[in-house]
């Protein structure tokens, strides 16, 4: 038992180490020049195929996310976010790395992520923050392999904890048999594994809008959901944190619960873009299922907000919700992602927080790229020089009002550069994929042919192809178009 | 369901849908009221099992006593033409909690019913526990906000099918079984993991139904209490088995004293509950809902004047008491005779909590807001049964309808009908099918029809057919706690 004398000692002691430890973290050069201002946590919603323009913001659609619309009202919202590359693989491999499509070592569905290649995980990690993440991380496409408890490679990519899982479809194509991620585990103990592969096999990409079995806390997104509440409750103290979730919705199927089906009914969504297939009824119900997912990871902001209150971090807490790409929907008869055109290279990118301007809405052009170097400037962490991102801080806090002057994004042969109102589409197949109507990850579209040019500020749906009419506008961004490339080329040899 | 403008039906859904999103994307359990007026009443449903029509003093018993059931009867509405879905307990409980006929279900009979590998028929392949695609009771009010439990017999099949994944965030004494290994503590129960010796289920279901209560005062709740009561073994306290035994006189119909004393468990139950709630202001907000699931079983009571019991096809198998109260809406000690049946639960209750309902997946009951309401009668003719199983209480597989006052019964193995009208002769004694032929053809059809729609699945010719090897198990001698059949 010691004396109030040597406690207080003691407790002194600390307190000038905690001080110098403060002191040394706040001024090192290691975790660069930040000032004397408390570092901000980051919570990062990152739900899976969540095209650009549904958001119960949008005037046209009878969707709900009260708690996104507050997120917006509460910070920025912006209108002209690109995703790097339209497939789930490489969009996650470039923004871990923040580097461009060309030169993040990903091209596909088909690579894991070089494990040789620096992510912004780890340099958060290594500058004190503790570093989290949960949902389908797919970093690791090509291998189907997990661990048990979700943990394979998170610390080699940068996090300080985590539980990854399995896509939907990948869920069920590796652990069948046997279980290879947490998720099937999951449901294998509970004895819902081959209800929820049964369903599954019933249910098709897009036609199946039947709500599945499983019950509320065994739904998918849910179960993640509820992993990132259990990674927060092991949130070391005094740590700043990045939580990351992944949630493995509105991708395909589209599976949801008996709860959401009985919500999301009854609402008459618009139809799709130049849609010659299937009946009005056949595109609403899926709209609608759609819209169901979204709501649902809507209604997991509205428990993280409260959770964060509850913490009182709140006020010391960046949100950002983003997608690694969009979703077809229907619209020109295609589906899922892959393609240069807006519902599929477009992304959701709303972001609020301490210094981040209120109730703003933007076209500035920000890549998801771009949240790598953010995300490191709020953390105080000096962005690397052979990244392609860019910070958006100061856009964020309106001491500027743009951002970057064209956007690059593409998959495959294509490439595409977008100047806010042209967009210039190379290498992309005769402007309408022929095949698989539905998209797939890896596909390759036709051979090489004409440029495509897209006047978005006129025909926002992407209905007209104009690079016949205006040739040199076409010239004006392939000029433009190959300097980007080379600039990576450039990069690709220097580093 | 009345008639409605598809204008008006689509408002009415998105008016539901409204309230659901709202209170879907709130976790925290808070009422919805900030978003509209209407309240959301609790739900206290009582599902006593085997509980014949006359086994209450307000049900006309003259031997058990059940002054409790008696004042909640006297407080709310007693339905003398009530009917489980079913003459035999899972049919019903899945269609109480789905409002969907057994026969669309495909779960007809007992789970798992009896074997007669020899018999005239043979049993379709029919579905032995309650699928997760059916949306519950518990499911439909969850977007509402309600927070649902299970207290007691399930019998709608084993993990993954339980109570946990249907919608109910409890689970309490729940299994695939359909009666307890015994009614004292230790009940070898799975799911009741603790106990204190001398322990009776009854009370035992009664204190976590209050605890429920009390956990979920400031909440919207439905606590689904199915008392594995008074189904076989008959075992009950001493003490009052004593009181009951001194009171047998030998020409009563019902004289069995065990089952009088569960009987005065139920209604002690009953007791406690309403005196809970009252202790937390919660009376006048919950409704309470009294029913059987089936008729009483010949040997441990008596449903005269009804004829036969549980496990066939006469009145005395379906009949039920039933009871509803509704605060503020229900006239104090009323009665209606207006057929209803056990699928009419779902659309009632749904309605009490103003949750609107999508038209998928299909529901066979009807709302009995306008009986509660007194406002008008029901839109609806005719209300079925489809058995094709065998029963030793008498059933061989049969489906019935009632119309009115008629009811028709056909029997599959010779495919002969027998028809009755219940008003003259509510003890179905005599079979009108020779003297109304147009009658009986006009039922006929209509209950094929509605088979058809349902999708029934039907016995087939059994060859496996042997007349001397199949030999039905006897219903057990009266008035004896003996061993009976399984179910």
């Amino acid at each position: 038992m010691e004396t109030r004398r040597e406690f207080l000692k003691k407790s002194g002691a600390m307190a000038l180490a905690t001080c110098s430890i403060l002191l040394r973290s706040v001024v090192s050069d290691e975790a660069g020049p930040v000032g004397l201002t408390k570092r901000r946590n980051i919570l990062f919603f990152f739900p899976d195929q969540h095209r650009f323009d549904w958001l119960g913001t949008n005037p046209k659609l009878p969707l709900r996310t009260p708690n996104l619309d507050a997120l917006c009202r509460r910070g920025a919202r912006f209108t002209n976010a690109l995703t790097p590359s339209p497939l789930c693989a490489p969009a996650r491999a470039c923004l871990a790395a923040g580097k461009e499509y060309d030169r993040c070592r990903v091209a596909g569905n088909g690579q894991d992520y070089p494990l040789d290649q620096t992510t912004f995980y780890t340099l958060l990690r290594e500058s004190g923050y503790h570093v989290a993440g949960c949902g389908k991380f797919d970093l690791h496409k090509a291998s189907p392999t997990w661990g048990l408890d979700g943990k394979h490679l998170l610390a080699e990519w940068g996090f300080s904890d985590g539980i990854d899982n399995a896509g939907k479809t990948d869920a069920i194509s590796s652990g069948v048999k046997e279980p290879k991620d947490p998720y099937m585990a999951y449901l294998k103990g509970k004895g819902l594994l081959e209800i929820h592969v049964a369903d599954f096999r019933k249910r098709g990409g897009y036609k199946g809008t039947f709500p599945t079995p499983l019950p509320e806390e065994a739904y998918c997104d849910n179960w993640v959901a509820n992993n990132g509440l259990e990674l927060m409750k092991r949130f070391p103290a005094g740590k700043p944190w990045f939580l990351q979730i992944n949630f493995t919705g509105p991708h395909s199927p589209l599976d949801i619960t008996k709860r959401m089906d009985a919500i999301c009914r009854g609402r008459d969504f618009p139809q799709p873009n130049r849609s010659t297939q299937y009946t009005p009824e056949i595109h609403n119900a899926i709209r609608q299922n759609y819209s169901a997912m979204v709501e649902n990871t809507d209604r997991w902001l509205g428990v993280y907000i409260e959770k964060l209150k509850g913490r009182g971090e709140l006020d010391n807490t960046l949100i950002v919700w983003s997608s690694d790409h969009g979703e077809m929907l229907g619209d020109h008869d295609q589906w899922g992602k892959s393609l240069p055109y807006q519902p599929s290279v477009g992304v959701p990118l709303v972001v609020a927080g301490p210094d981040v301007r209120g109730g703003f809405v933007s076209g500035a052009l920000v890549s998801t790229i771009d949240l790598a170097a953010t995300f490191l400037e709020v953390g105080g962490v000096e962005r690397p020089n052979d990244m392609d991102s860019l910070s958006a801080k100061a856009l964020l806090e309106g001491k500027k009002d743009t951002h970057r002057e064209y956007l690059l994004s593409g998959l495959g042969q294509w490439r595409l550069v977008f100047d806010g109102r042209y967009k210039l589409i190379r290498g992309f197949g005769g402007g309408k994929r022929v095949g698989k109507k539905k998209g797939k990850g890896g596909q390759e579209p036709k051979p090489v042919a004409a440029p495509m040019l897209f006047d978005l500020q006129n025909d926002p749906l992407e209905n007209v192809n104009i690079a016949d009419k205006v040739p040199r506008e076409v010239a004006r961004l392939s000029r433009i178009l190959d300097a980007l490339i080379h600039k990576q080329a450039r990069f690709r040899r220097e580093y | 369901m009345t008639e409605l403008t598809r204008r008006a039906f689509l408002n009415r859904l998105a008016r539901g849908a409204t309230a659901g999103a709202f209170a879907g994307s709130i976790l925290n359990s808070v009422r919805a009221g900030a978003q509209s007026t209407a309240t959301k009443p609790n739900f206290v449903f009582f599902l006593i099992d085997d509980m014949g029509w006359t086994d209450l003093t307000c049900f006309e018993s003259k031997f058990y006593e059940t002054p409790n059931v008696d004042r909640l009867a006297g407080q709310g509405v007693r339905f003398t033409n009530a009917y489980a879905a079913c003459t035999v307990c899972s049919p019903t409980r899945a269609s109480i909690l789905t409002g969907r006929y057994p026969a669309r279900l495909h779960i007809t009979d007992w789970i798992e019913g009896h074997k007669r590998p020899y018999a005239k028929l043979k049993v379709p392949d029919w579905t032995m526990y309650l699928p997760l695609e059916e949306v519950t009771l518990a499911e439909a009010l969850q977007p509402a906000g309600y927070v649902s439990a299970s207290i007691g017999k399930w019998h709608l099949g084993k993990e993954p099918y339980r109570p946990t994944h249907q919608g109910f965030l409890l689970n309490f004494g729940g299994t695939e079984k359909g009666q307890p290994p015994s009614y004292f503590w230790p009940y070898n129960i799975p799911t009741i993991e603790s106990g204190q010796p001398g322990e009776y289920i009854t009370d035992r279901l009664t204190a976590e139904g209050e605890k429920f209560i009390e956990k979920n005062k400031d909440n919207p709740f439905f606590l689904y209490l199915p008392h594995f009561a008074v189904h076989t073994p008959l075992q009950a306290k001493k003490d009052v088995i004593a009181r009951y035994q001194a009171q047998v006189k030998p020409d009563q119909a019902q004289k069995n004293a065990v089952y009088a004393a569960m009987i005065e468990a139920v209604d002690e139950s009953v007791a406690r509950i309403m005196k809970k709630l009252d202790e937390l202001k919660l009376a006048d907000r919950t409704v309470i809902i009294f029913m059987s699931d089936n008729g009483g079983l010949i040997g441990s009571t008596s449903n005269v004047p009804l004829r036969a019991g549980k496990g066939s096809p006469y009145e005395g198998g379906h009949r039920t008491p039933m009871i509803i109260k509704w605060p503020g809406v229900t006239q104090a000690g009323t009665t209606c005779d207006e057929p209803v049946i056990s699928v009419d639960f779902y659309p009632t209750m749904l309605e009490m909590a103003g949750v609107a309902r999508n038209p998928q997946p299909i529901i066979d009951g009807v709302s009995l807001v306008p009986l509660l309401k007194q406002t008008g009668r029901l839109d609806r003719k005719e209300i079925f049964w489809h058995y094709p199983h065998y029963h030793p209480g008498g059933a061989t597989p049969y489906s019935a309808v009632r119309q009115g006052d008629f009811k028709l019964i056909e029997f599959f193995e010779d495919n002969h009908v027998e028809l009755y009208n219940l008003k003259d002769d509510i003890g179905e004694t005599k079979d009108l099918a020779a003297t109304l032929p147009e009658k009986a053809a006009e039922l006929r059809k209509i209950l094929a029809d509605w088979r058809k729609s349902v999708g029934a699945q039907l016995p087939t010719p059994n060859p496996d057919y042997d007349p001397v090897k199949d030999r039905p198990k006897k219903a057990a001698k009266k008035g004896k706690n003996k061993k009976l059949p399984a179910e």
